[in-house]
């Protein structure tokens, strides 16, 4: 049951016919892994947060940086050379003091399976391809849905992964094992945001049953050409990762 | 001389043998990127596709490399 300050709080939410009280109980019952809390992590969180996902589990290693505050809004100047997980668990509760916080400042690569395992949707908001990888072969393992984001300069991709059913990570870039790439990516806080809010918007639908995801598409956006589009794409049969499922 | 077709690659007319494979088209214009994505006609190719699968007159292709920043 909500609450008279729940129910005052998602006002505007509960009003979506898609929602109603009951889609907002069952927001408030979930548990959503956030993994990255860089620039798609930092929006990603307080879109959640403030829509009333009842338990955001936190991932990520670094401290905050003057260069991540371009993009990165989560963080004021001042937690500048704090660790990311505990400014963003600060900042959230003060946002909204009734979801629960979870916070792992873990190897995002190394901890994937404990921090999937229990959630009801992963958001991979990551910024490297092992760490994508990881979280995939994970999500995929423990049949949780993953909402997959991508930035590049004035481009970005949303898909939603839905394990044994959808095209996962690793159907559309199969690892052969090279080409590990160690440029430093562009990254504009406007167009992060525009992933980052398709992402939660997928994650929502995904957490209330309801409306089409953005399984087996790609959403390219081209925010340079002021264009976007999605790709059909398809289960691959030779998926290392998926194929047996 | 070798019979040409005329595709839509990323938007634009071009001119190319009757045949071609997707892998040969990713060589013709240069495309480097390991991660690239390849659109034929809205839909994904795999890799394993590269190389049998043929373009036809009016196909469209378009080279997307992938956003992995975040």
């Amino acid at each position: 049951m909500l609450t008279p300050e729940e129910k005052e709080r998602y006002a505007r939410q509960i009003i979506v016919p898609e929602i109603g009280e009951k889609g907002q109980e069952a927001l408030g019952r979930s548990r959503v892994l956030i993994a990255g809390l860089g620039g798609l992590g930092s929006l990603a969180s307080l879109y959640l947060a403030a829509a009333g996902v009842g338990t955001l589990r936190l991932a990520d290693q670094d401290r905050v940086s003057l260069s991540n505050l371009n993009r990165q809004i989560l963080y004021m100047h001042a937690d500048i050379g704090r660790i990311k997980t505990e400014a963003a668990t600060e900042r959230l509760l003060a946002l909204n003091g009734t979801c629960r916080i979870d916070p792992v400042c873990a190897d995002i690569c190394a901890s994937a399976e404990r921090l999937v395992e229990g959630c009801d949707v992963v958001i991979d908001a990551t910024d490297n391809l092992a760490a994508r990888r990881a979280i995939n072969r994970s999500a995929v393992k423990l049949g949780v849905p993953m909402v997959y984001g991508g930035i590049d300069g004035f481009s970005g991709t949303v898909a939603v992964i839905l394990p044994g059913k959808s095209a996962c990570l690793e159907c559309l870039f199969p690892d052969r094992g090279s080409h590990q790439n160690s440029r430093t990516i562009g990254a504009i806080g406007a167009v992060v945001g525009m992933v980052a809010s398709l992402q939660c918007a997928e994650a929502l639908k995904l957490l209330l049953k309801t409306g089409q995801s953005l399984a087996d598409r790609m959403l390219h956006i081209r925010a340079d050409r002021g264009e976007w589009k999605s790709i059909r794409t398809r289960r691959n049969p030779n998926c290392l990762v998926c194929a047996s499922l | 001389m070798k019979e040409t077709i005329e595709i839509t690659v990323n938007g634009m007319p071009e001119i190319v043998p009757s045949g071609i494979s997707i892998a040969d088209l990713i060589q013709r214009f240069g495309e480097e990127d390991p991660h690239l994505i390849v659109e034929h006609n809205g839909r994904f190719v795999f890799i394993q596709e590269y190389a049998s699968r043929t373009v036809s007159w009016g196909d469209r292709i378009e080279f997307i490399n992938a956003d992995f920043g975040g």
